[in-house]
């Protein structure tokens, strides 16, 4: 039988707070030869509840009241990969931190917390939202919106792999209303600017993403993210996710009729007025995959990859690791002078650091000298872990060369066979799960 | 069933010589052992045992006194085992008709062969019924072609699961979706291919790369769920050992047909398969009280193929047809609601090339149909043999006609897991086509509903609108290629007819093409500069009589057995061309140098490398043996299979010489294995360190293979 893996992913955001547990087997795709997670089965998904939001921020209390009655039958001690995200309004608010503090407590040192990353965002949701249907038409690029509470999340991909990302402040929770009327009972900063300027803060809301979306000027305090790279939207076809994008599939499927306030903010409205944005001719008939869930999904069953199977770890058991800086890169034909600097110029506080191999993979001989010349700067490096990523299955080799075949013993871990080196600036390592090593990448800004 | 202790079975008798001349030569054979194998066609089994007649007229002289032999004679001298004995299948062969055989105990083989050939289907079912394996295996070596085609399509032998099988008319074929890591998601993709290709009516039967209960379990139940999905009606089968089902079908696991593979010889049934008659007995028992298939008549689906005794050594001096027909004497004591021929399998050592394998399955067939067995067949190649793609389909025409119960569907002939070459969907279909026959009918009316087969104007079957295609399965084209995406040799699905179109032929052509290539490639030492190999021979003097015997490759030449010494390094490292020189010439310049780095840092001693022609994997055991080390690390060339790139494939056998004081007597050897190395496995450069991982790992723990990984845990 296969080994499994337990993951598990919380998503406080501006509007609801999900949590969803799965399992999956690992196994080894006998085509690519990578080991790889098999389709999860959910555990569980209990409903979301609405992120409980006070005038000074999030309640924290009630945030870890609501996680220990979803975890009173989940342990999460044998959680092995996922990952916690605050998002949106909760990011922002002013005790985030030590709701990341607390979580941290509670849920260990095998989960990332990432917030506000909205790069990481628009990532994960394309993942949980488009990422199956991008994979299955690798030649037709998807442009998913997640638009939530607090932001609409963009990510442009192709062939399961996320191109370029952005995010707008345009969400529900702008705007809040009593409940069934259309009285007003509070705005973000964002919502007090909109309806300054308009009475239909939806319309205006949608008027703007379709503006970003052509490539026209919207006003500055809209954009958290611009595109983290250049974005051909054209021939696109448009996903929607998040709380937002589930109303407007709902009002899809079943008709129009006119927009409440049922939910206390202007969901409902978005989902209309996006029912008539110009380009909705570009939303497919089929729904993505998770609806208001996606961001959950994303960093429960996607933001993990596995490790190849022949890797190298150090002998002092120093795994999991969080918030490993990825500092930079080394082809393995540098030269000493280009290794020993990216190796040892790193700043002296740093107790862990990554860095990423590129290029062709290398001949025996590369191999050796790059691992002999590594071996020597890993000895200037004291007691700081180095960990190495590449994408190709040379692992254990290499981890022989710059240990010298273990009679210098280091600091350092070897992780191969890592599909995709994207621009993330930190990763997580897991517990390593039958001789795999389950890592997260994050911090795409 | 009768007891086996019940069964009588004259005493054996002394080995008694048979002579005869015939236009003024003499012919002598000392026993009837002799005389049997003799009279067979020349198979190279036979002729590695030293059992094949050595020129065409005294195999014709073997068979002329054979055909005067009567069948009382047969019957009173039954085949004993290497200490004069008579084992279990032999004792089973003789439950007989004996009302049916005093009727027909006097005639000699070759009258009876004429009765055959005259009468009704009705009274040869009734003479098999009558027959022990022996006498059906001696017939069928007087018959030729057509009179094995001509007597065995007279009988039919239907049985009933949930489909009915083996009706007049029909041609069925068990689904066998195999996949080298029992992926689910590929096993799916291949149950939906061979569904829409109208396969699958007998069983979906899946070869487990793992045979364990809950792995086994695990599989069952993955395939019970596809068949409820799909509607199809037919039946599962997990093809683990015959123990590991029955603990399935205790834990309630849908073990609806159980399956076994089973020998000639009580040696090789209970050495070999670990199976015993009492064993068996008592899986019937337990099928027919648990089974989960209500309406099922039979419950049992045996494997057998001409050869498996011979390759076992326990084979007792009888030949390969004899102690095939054996192995269907004993399947006839279940009833099986399907046997399933798979000669060709094993490679070269026991067929060497078409004629060999299309003679052994019509005789098979002949044989299993005579002894009242529901047979299917086949016919199938390794490429290390000559029997080639053309041969096959030729073999299944032949049995086509002879009227073969079913066959199988490996889906684009190519089986993922063991590197060998079936029948196909395509081929089925083609079969059906070619031959006016239909899938059993509760299938076919599924079939039709879902556009697989449609019903022409005239009631004729045909490929209907959804023929080929597996989407139909799919919940959406994502899901299909999520599946393909798991899938090995799954290039592409489409059709010209009821053939794969031509670019997929081209292609799966070419890598077989490619794959003999590289079984035919010789060593070549210049082709890894920078080793200094010590060159050794073994005993196969040449490629073809390397490949056609396993014993040969696996023992040091004269010379260099009288080179080679004690030494005194702890391990020493040999290269061996095996089934795949390229795999040598493709990863051992890059590996050893590691290997041999590694070790020196370790401070491990070696001995010079050395460099084997034509060697085998137990060439291992008489290097350790004479260098007097360790451990032995063979790196090998594996058995290529369907892709060109693996046919490149590597093999590191860690052979252990397991000390006295662990393990006490003869000196045994314990093997640990590293596969699947070259550029698209595990890469030379990484395999290095994971055999000096798993070297070091056998030195330190004094064991290899299962005994090192239990103490290894």
């Amino acid at each position: 039988m296969n080994p499994t893996a337990r993951l598990l992913g919380l998503d406080v955001g501006s509007t609801t707070t999900h949590l969803l547990a799965a399992e999956a087997a690992i196994t080894r795709n006998c085509v690519t030869g990578r080991r790889e997670f098999a389709p999860p089965v959910i555990l569980a998904r209990p409903p979301a509840i609405f992120t409980p939001l006070t005038p000074d921020g999030i309640d924290v209390a009630a945030v870890m009241a609501q996680l220990d009655v979803w975890l009173a039958a989940i342990d999460p001690e044998t959680f092995e990969a996922g990952g916690v995200l605050l998002t949106g309004l909760a990011a922002e608010a002013k005790n985030a931190t030590a709701l990341r503090t607390q979580l941290r407590t509670r849920l260990g040192n095998l989960l990332i917390a990432a917030a506000a990353d909205p790069h990481f965002e628009s990532w994960l949701a394309f993942h949980g939202s488009c990422g199956r249907l991008s994979t299955a038409e690798p030649d037709q690029p998807f442009l998913n919106l997640d638009v939530g509470g607090g932001t609409t999340n963009l990510a442009l991909g192709q062939g399961g792999e996320v191109l370029a990302t952005a995010s707008l402040w345009i969400g529900a929770r702008h705007v809040r209303f009593d409940p069934g009327t259309r009285r007003v009972i509070g705005t973000s900063s964002i919502g007090a600017r909109v309806l300054a300027a308009t009475d239909e803060p939806a319309k205006f809301f949608v008027d703007a993403l379709t503006a970003f979306l052509a490539g026209r000027a919207i006003p500055d305090w809209l954009v958290d993210a611009p595109w983290s790279a250049s974005a051909d939207l054209a021939g696109a076809r448009i996903t929607l996710s998040g709380g937002v994008g589930e109303l407007f599939y709902a009002r899809r499927a079943k008709g129009r009729e006119p927009a409440g306030t049922a939910f206390g903010d202007l969901g409902e409205m978005l989902a209309e007025c996006l029912l008539d944005a110009p380009w909705i001719d570009r939303v497919p008939a089929e729904s993505p995959s998770h609806g208001g869930r996606a961001t959950v999904a994303g960093i429960t069953l996607h933001s993990t990859e596995l490790s190849g199977a022949t890797i190298h770890l150090d002998r002092s058991d120093r795994l999991p690791l969080t918030d490993v800086p990825l500092l930079g890169q080394l082809a393995f034909t540098a030269d000493e002078a280009e290794i020993f600097r990216t190796i040892t110029g790193v700043p002296a506080d740093l107790s862990a650091v990554a860095i990423s191999l590129v290029g062709d993979p290398p001949d025996r001989e590369q191999l050796r000298n790059f691992g002999a010349a590594a071996g020597r700067a890993l000895a200037e490096a004291g007691d700081r872990v180095t960990v190495f990523l590449t994408g190709h299955d040379i692992g254990k080799t290499l981890g022989n060369y710059l240990t010298a075949w273990g009679t210098s013993p280091r600091p350092v871990i070897v992780l191969d066979e890592i599909p995709t080196l994207t621009s993330a600036r930190f990763l997580q390592l897991g517990r390593p799960v039958a001789s795999t090593v389950p890592l997260t990448l994050y911090g795409l800004q | 069933m009768i007891p086996l202790e019940k069964i009588p079975v004259p005493e054996p008798k002394p080995d008694a010589p048979f002579a005869t001349t015939l236009v003024d030569r003499n012919f002598f054979f000392p026993s009837l052992k002799a005389l049997l194998g003799a009279a067979d066609f020349s198979k190279a089994g036979d002729r590695n045992a030293g059992l094949a007649a050595p020129v065409e007229v005294t195999r014709e002289a073997a068979r002329h006194i054979l055909s005067g032999l009567t069948l009382a004679f047969l019957h009173d001298h039954p085949l004993t085992d290497d200490h004069g004995r008579i084992d279990d299948v032999m004792r089973v062969n003789y439950a007989i008709d004996r009302v049916e055989f005093d009727r027909i105990a006097t005639l000699t083989l070759g009258e009876l062969k004429n009765y055959l050939l005259r009468a009704e289907g009705p009274a040869v079912e009734a003479v098999g019924r009558a027959l022990t394996g022996v006498m059906a295996a001696a017939l069928a070596k007087l018959c030729d072609t057509h009179e094995l085609i001509a007597i065995a399509r007279k009988i039919h032998r239907p049985t009933r699961a949930r489909t009915q099988i083996g009706l007049p008319g029909t041609l069925s074929s068990r689904l066998q979706p195999n996949h080298p890591t029992d992926d689910p998601r590929g096993v799916a993709l291949l149950v939906y291919a061979g569904l829409s290709l109208g396969s699958g009516d007998a069983i979906i039967g899946l070869n487990p790369a793992v045979d364990t209960v809950e792995s086994t379990g695990a599989m069952l139940r993955h395939l019970d769920a596809l068949r409820r999905r799909t509607g199809a009606p037919t039946q599962i089968c997990v093809l683990s050992h015959v123990r590991t089902q029955m603990e399935c079908l205790r834990r309630g696991d849908p073990v609806e047909i159980l399956f076994q593979s089973l020998a000639g010889t009580g040696a090789t049934l209970t050495g070999e398969f670990d199976v015993t008659i009492e064993l068996l007995d008592a899986a019937s028992a337990l099928m027919h009280e648990r089974g989960p298939i209500r309406e099922a008549q039979q419950f049992f689906y045996f494997e057998t193929g001409q050869g498996s005794e011979f390759t076992y050594g326990k084979h007792h001096g009888i030949d390969m047809a004899t102690t095939e027909a054996l192995c269907y004497g004993l399947a006839r004591r279940y009833d099986p609601f399907m046997v399933n021929n798979v000669t060709g399998f094993i490679g070269p050592e026991t067929h060497l090339d078409n004629f060999e394998m299309i003679i052994s399955n019509l005789q098979d067939h002949f044989m299993g149909k005579l002894l009242g067995l529901p047979m299917g067949m086949a016919p199938c190649y390794t490429l290390h043999s000559q029997i080639t793609l053309e041969g096959q389909q030729m073999a299944t025409q032949l049995l086509a006609a002879a009227g073969s119960n079913f066959y199988m569907d490996v889906c684009l002939n190519t089986d993922r897991m063991l590197a060998y070459f079936d029948t196909s969907g395509h081929d089925d279909q083609t079969l059906r086509e070619i031959h006016g026959r239909t899938p059993a009918p509760e299938y076919l009316d599924w079939a039709i509903t879902r556009g697989i087969f449609a019903r022409g104007p005239d009631g004729s079957i045909q490929r209907g609108p959804h023929w080929g295609d597996p989407r139909i399965f799919c919940e959406s084209d994502a899901e299909y290629d999520e599946l393909r995406r798991v899938t090995p040799s799954f290039p592409d699905f489409t059709h010209a007819g009821p053939r794969p179109a031509e670019h997929i032929s081209r292609e799966l052509k070419f890598h077989q093409a490619a794959a003999r290539e590289a079984i035919a490639s010789e060593l070549d030492p210049s082709r890894m500069p920078g080793i200094a190999f010590r060159e050794i021979a073994t005993r196969a003097t040449s490629k073809a009589a390397h490949l056609n015997s396993p014993i040969l490759g696996a023992l040091l030449g004269a010379e260099s057995r009288a080179a080679l010494g004690p030494e005194t390094s702890r391990i020493q490292i040999a290269a061996a061309d095996g089934l795949s020189a390229e795999a040598i010439h493709h990863n051992v310049g890059e590996l050893v140098p590691v290997l041999l780095e590694g070790l020196a840092a370790h401070g491990i001693t070696t001995g010079q490398p050395l460099l084997a022609r034509y060697g085998r994997v137990k060439l291992a055991e008489d290097i350790a043996a004479l260098l007097d080390c360790e451990l032995v690390i063979l790196l090998i060339g594996e058995r290529p299979g369907g892709t060109a790139l693996a046919s490149r494939s590597l093999s590191a056998y860690l052979c252990y010489r397991v000390p006295s004081d662990v393990c006490s007597g003869t000196t045994q050897f314990e093997y640990s294995v590293i596969s699947n190395i070259y550029s698209g496995g595990l890469p030379p450069l990484e395999a290095a360190s994971v055999i000096l991982e798993k070297s070091l790992a056998i030195l330190h723990h004094r064991a290899a293979g299962n005994r090192l990984e239990e103490l290894a845990a």
